[in-house]
């Protein structure tokens, strides 16, 4: 009898203990079904655009193959176009799909690369203080003083950047914003009691930054993470559509905005394409950022 | 309260010193030579270029040639006799006679930003600070609209949400919020203007007015057709923006016990929900400001190229396509100020209209 009852507990223990905060928000992921969706709808999104190849290969069509004959400006669902042609009798579902690759690049590099800036300048000036906080917290105020598009444009046209610059740039921009959020949750996490009682056993402050503070913003950081790649992913479609962001042959969605408004009247459908999709993954990006945030919120009942 | 301004303002001043510093510093590393871009001749001599780039300074260390756009440069080099010839220089930072050549060089006669003289546009010839202000009312009549805009509609829409949470009106309210954060604004921009200026001919397809010959417009009022879509793109954030912020403050003073009180005592809903709920809602709109313009600078760019509105944002556009240096820092200089100024505003309207807050 005993016996059993200390199994039982034991089990009991096990059961609580296995389910971290991050399994119990996992699960509470699963059961949101909108935010499932926009995750599938995200992943296939990005899938299809990764395997742009494949699937123009699959297609016999040709991002790049231009046609200077009758086929320019095809509608929606021509016969060998499923999206029409554009201007130039390129294929517009070829195009679609390797902009997507470099829009959906810039995106999630430049927001991941912010994570990682953001999570590493906040531990240390939150965990530090002094001088380093000091300076790092006046570049930040300085920044945010700034309306970004319009330092973006700035940067942008004096520099002409390409994709891959232009991804620096972005992240010199967006920054900021992770590395006050960690900044402020690590200052309330260092005078704890645990970061007290490592430092009493001669923890080094590599170590305590790591293991005991780390983890503990870790959840904080990652739910903001899908709703920046929506944001960087609008500001990318903002300076393309300007002119100022990659520059063509290379296509995203914003550039091909761009070109696309002068044929507004002939071929709506280059218009209205690129758009969408930029809205489709906007969305599913907010809205997902949306559910993580609701998934880790500790206070959460289930 | 003065003396929390104060110290918000003092605050301010490395804020403000940040951006000149950073503004200068990206002039400062722009590839291309701004003799070449001044002249617009690529075979001048080179001596030649050597005494232009002297004369405009650019060869100087960055620390003088920020100092001397921050500061002016009437004071390296003046003439104290008025015969038009510098004959006093503060010979630390920059010699009388800088080339050599026995002839002392002309004195200042640039005033330094922070005496607000932003130096002359290189394309249009003419100050910064004119251009600026030629540009400044299409902005703020743009930028008030849309405010207002979304004040009206995102408040009520915002209210009612709460009210009805989780009802029909709740959802489609906060779906229509989420699409509307998501949708590129420029690109809302084209497909209203295709769908109610093309192809249904209700709008005109862009600008302020019709176009005259003085260039300038009549009163707002008699050109509403022009103002109706722009106005509504820049607001369409700004709505979303209102209506969530406006529905999570007024669901937390509705679970407040005053509330219950109110309908203890035999209150209307309508009366509670509009009467006691909303006033208390609206605070923390107040500490939306300072967003809110920085929100606004950013779309009008966007949406004044899109709709061909002759503001500040289109100007800032195409200057910096132009390269045209002096209105672009002039244009980020006062983008910030205005940034700085909202956000210290909101921070000082808070504490007027709370009166649980104090300062000490």
């Amino acid at each position: 009898m005993q016996a059993d009852d200390l199994k039982l507990r034991l089990d009991a223990e096990a059961a609580l203990r296995s389910k971290s905060l991050t399994d119990l928000a996992l699960a509470r992921l699963w059961r949101d079904r909108l935010s499932m969706i926009a995750i599938v709808i995200l992943l296939l999104l990005t899938l299809a655009s990764i395997a742009a190849p494949l699937l123009t290969g699959l297609l016999d069509v040709d991002p790049n193959t231009t046609d200077a004959s009758a086929s320019k400006y095809l509608p929606l669902f021509s016969d060998d176009h499923i999206f029409g042609t554009d201007n130039l009798g390129r294929d517009h579902l070829a195009r679609l799909l390797y902009a997507g690759q470099v829009s959906l690049f810039i995106g999630f590099m430049s927001a991941f690369l912010a994570l990682l800036i953001g999570v590493t300048l906040g531990i240390v000036t939150g965990y530090f203080g002094g001088i380093i906080d000091d300076l790092v917290n006046w570049i930040i105020t300085t920044l945010n003083s700034i309306p970004g598009l319009v330092l973006l444009i700035v940067i942008s046209a004096v520099f002409k950047p390409d994709a891959n610059s232009l991804i620096l740039v972005i992240v010199f921009l967006t920054w900021t914003a992770t590395t006050r959020l960690v900044r402020g949750e690590t200052l309330s996490i260092r005078s704890r009691e645990y970061i007290v009682s490592a430092r009493a056993i001669g923890a080094s402050h590599f170590r305590i930054m790591r293991v005991h503070i780390l983890p503990n913003v870790f959840s904080l950081t990652i739910v903001t993470l899908a709703r920046n790649i929506g944001i960087v992913m609008l500001i990318e479609a903002s300076l393309s559509f300007l002119g100022l962001g990659v520059q063509p042959p290379t296509a995203t969605w914003g550039n091909m905005l761009s070109k696309s408004r002068e044929f507004i009247t002939k071929a709506p459908h280059l218009m209205i394409l690129p758009g969408l999709l930029i809205t489709i993954v906007v969305l599913c990006l907010y809205i997902i950022g949306d559910g993580l945030r609701d998934a880790f919120d500790p206070t959460a009942q289930d | 309260m003065i003396k929390y301004i104060t110290r918000r303002l003092i605050q301010s001043i490395p804020t403000f010193f940040g951006i000149t510093l950073l503004s200068y510093l990206l002039l400062w590393l722009a590839p291309g030579s701004i003799v070449e871009r001044l002249y617009l001749a690529p075979n001048i001599k080179a001596e030649t270029r050597a005494r232009l780039a002297m004369q405009l300074g650019i060869d100087d260390p960055f620390h003088i040639q920020y100092l001397r756009w921050l500061t002016g440069d009437d004071w390296l080099r003046w003439d104290s006799d008025g015969d038009g010839v510098a004959d006093r220089a503060f010979e630390l930072l920059t010699p009388l006679d800088e080339d050599g050549d026995g002839v002392p060089e002309p004195p200042g006669d640039n005033y330094g930003i922070l005496r607000g003289d932003f130096g002359r546009s290189f394309v249009k010839k003419q100050p910064v600070m004119d251009v600026f202000v030629a540009n400044l009312p299409a902005t703020l009549e743009l930028g008030i609209a849309a405010i207002l805009t979304s004040l009206v509609i995102g408040i009520p829409v915002g209210v009612v949400s709460a009210v009805t949470r989780g009802r029909l009106f709740d959802n489609t309210s906060r779906v229509m919020a989420v699409i509307f954060d998501a949708i590129p604004n420029f690109w809302l921009g084209y497909i209203l203007l295709f769908v109610f200026a093309v192809w249904l001919d209700l709008v005109p397809i862009g600008g302020r007015c019709v176009p005259n010959l003085y260039g300038i417009c009549p009163p707002f009022f008699e050109r509403m057709s022009y103002l109706i879509l722009p106005t509504f793109v820049l607001a369409a954030g700004l709505i979303a923006l209102f209506s969530r912020y406006i529905r999570t403050s007024t669901l937390e003073v509705l679970s407040q016990d005053y509330i219950r009180t109110a309908y203890a005592k035999g209150l209307s809903p309508p009366i509670v929900n509009f009467r006691h709920a909303m006033r208390n809602a609206l605070m923390p709109v107040a500490t939306l400001l300072g967003p809110i313009i920085t929100n606004v600078w950013a779309g009008a760019i966007v949406i004044e190229t899109v709709f061909a509105w002759p503001g500040v944002g289109r100007i800032a556009f195409t200057s910096a396509i132009q390269q045209d240096y002096p209105v672009v820092m002039g244009i980020v200089i006062f983008a910030s100020l205005g940034t700085i100024i909202g956000f210290l505003l909101s921070d000082v309207l808070y504490v007027l209209i709370d009166p649980r807050i104090r300062l000490d």
